[in-house]
């Protein structure tokens, strides 16, 4: 099987108009099934670091493997199929607005040939992990914000995902709820998903199932490695 | 001095944009030739398409082509047959109504009807981050959004301009009889538009269909998709969309007219 390993290289993420917020020099690696939580306060650098995650942000500097490969090393369609198993959760902007939420939570899938009424069942399956017993079938703006979140999750979960990328993804939900999310991503991790946590919620922050091998804080554009 | 410079950076700018356009059309041709491309939920957006702008506008495009077949269709009419020209009406019909008029006015109407809601939706999609949400999930925006609203845009013109020209004679003949401006069978007039309807016509029909619907969705999706930040470019890029779509449109009819008929 091909590795899931993420790895940055003292990456060098500039400001532009859509990413405000710079990040200097950052290096990691996570193998299969490893874990990252990155602790930082301001949200407005999450989509930067997610985004070079998947590469659909160059680094001004440094380099960002995923599976084995630069991202730019990647021919566009291998990338492209490569983000459809990469579940990830968003700070903002989650959904596109003239599907309706079930459409949008089985849409990647659907697009790479998956039957429709099997990946239908395949996402009841993983609500049901959530306790929720069907998909929404409304437009993303006429949901909960709660419900919102959750349906994120069963959408990222729903890409048998080779790394999940969680931005702050549990930010509306119960501390039950909270709980199930860390054990649906442990299962993941079992079968060899790697994981990005992005979260300053003290929930996630002090939970020993989380178990992750690298920790992090970023303070302004620099990066803090704290184990 | 600064006159020329102006007129020279307007003269890049306008070949960069042409330059860019060319090449997404290009883009959309080879793209629609490839069946991997053709995903269920391409296939999806692109029925879509057809059903808003092809279906959806099909009463509207009838009721301006039975207005035009009983104004314009019975003045010819009564003109030739005051002039004792009745044998004209056939190639007059076909070069007003099929050659010009039939794609021209479908044009205009898909033009605002349906090149003003895809800049409009695509502007939005861009300003709210929901196109680089589909490229976070894998999905080309280029394959999942410009491929089939252009290819939808081009068959739902084709497809209205047929269905404008068939009910602006029906409405022409149906008036014309009523009036007593034309007194034959319909045989008669079936026969007198299908004799003057050349190869050139069809070609031509097909033309003016096709390739101004492929710059129109073309246009309107590169104008949606180049607003940046705030949903105040939208109607900006909206207006931009139409005027160059209505300019596109007129150069192309007019380019085919002298290529074909002149």
């Amino acid at each position: 099987m091909a590795t899931n390993q993420l790895s940055f290289e003292s990456v060098t993420l500039p400001a532009t108009s859509r990413y405000d917020q710079p990040i200097r020099e950052i290096s990691f690696t996570l193998a299969d099934g490893e874990a990252l939580l990155l602790e930082w306060r301001d949200e407005q650098g999450w989509p930067t670091l997610a985004d070079a995650a998947m590469g659909l942000l160059n680094p001004a500097a440094g380099r960002v493997q995923f599976a084995g490969r630069a991202w730019e090393e990647w021919a566009p369609d291998d990338a492209a199929t490569l983000r459809s198993r990469i579940g990830r959760v968003f700070v903002d902007h989650a959904w596109i607005s003239n599907l309706d939420v079930d459409e949008n939570i089985t849409l990647a899938q659907r697009h790479y040939g998956a039957d429709p009424a099997t990946i239908y069942a395949k996402a009841l399956e993983v609500a049901a992990r959530f306790g929720r017993a069907e998909l929404p079938v409304s437009r993303p703006a006429w949901i909960s914000r709660r419900d919102a979140e959750i349906c994120q999750w069963i959408r990222a979960l729903l890409a048998e995902p080779r790394l999940l990328i969680l931005e702050e993804p549990t930010r509306d939900v119960s501390d039950d709820e909270c709980e199930q999310l860390v054990a649906a991503v442990a299962l993941e991790r079992e079968k060899g998903a790697s994981v990005l946590w992005i979260s300053d919620d003290p929930r996630l922050q002090n939970n020993p199932s989380l178990n992750v091998q690298v920790r992090a804080k970023v303070k302004g554009d620099q990066w803090e490695s704290c184990a | 001095m600064k006159g020329i410079t102006a007129m020279g950076a307007w003269t890049v700018g306008k070949v960069r944009s042409v330059t860019y356009l060319t090449a997404v059309c290009a883009a959309v041709l080879s793209v629609a030739i490839r069946p991997r491309y053709w995903r269920s939920t391409v296939r999806n957006v692109l029925s879509r398409q057809i059903l808003f702008t092809g279906v959806e506008a099909t009463r509207f495009i009838a009721m301006i082509a039975l207005l035009v077949g009983v104004s314009i269709v019975v003045q010819v009419q009564l003109l030739l047959t005051r002039l004792g020209q009745s044998e004209m009406l056939g190639p007059i019909l076909v070069a007003v109504i099929v050659r010009e008029l039939g794609p021209l006015l479908t044009n205009f109407v898909v033009i605002g009807r349906s090149g003003a809601a895809i800049t409009t939706e695509l502007g939005n999609m861009k300003v709210n981050g929901e196109v680089r949400l589909l490229d976070a999930q894998g999905l080309d925006p280029f394959t999942y959004l410009v491929l089939p609203r252009v290819l939808g845009v081009m068959l739902s013109i084709f497809a209205l301009t047929i269905i404008f020209i068939v009910v602006a004679f029906l409405s022409g003949f149906l008036s014309g009889l009523f009036l007593g401006a034309y007194t034959g069978t319909p045989w008669v007039f079936i026969d007198s538009i299908m004799g003057a309807l050349t190869p050139a016509d069809v070609f031509s029909l097909f033309a003016k269909t096709l390739i101004p619907g492929m710059l129109t969705g073309a246009i309107c999706c590169v104008e949606g998709l180049n607003v940046e930040g705030a949903v105040t470019e939208v109607p900006q890029a909206t207006t931009r969309a139409l005027v160059r779509s209505v300019a596109a449109l007129f150069l192309v009819s007019a380019l085919i007219t002298i290529i074909i008929f002149i």
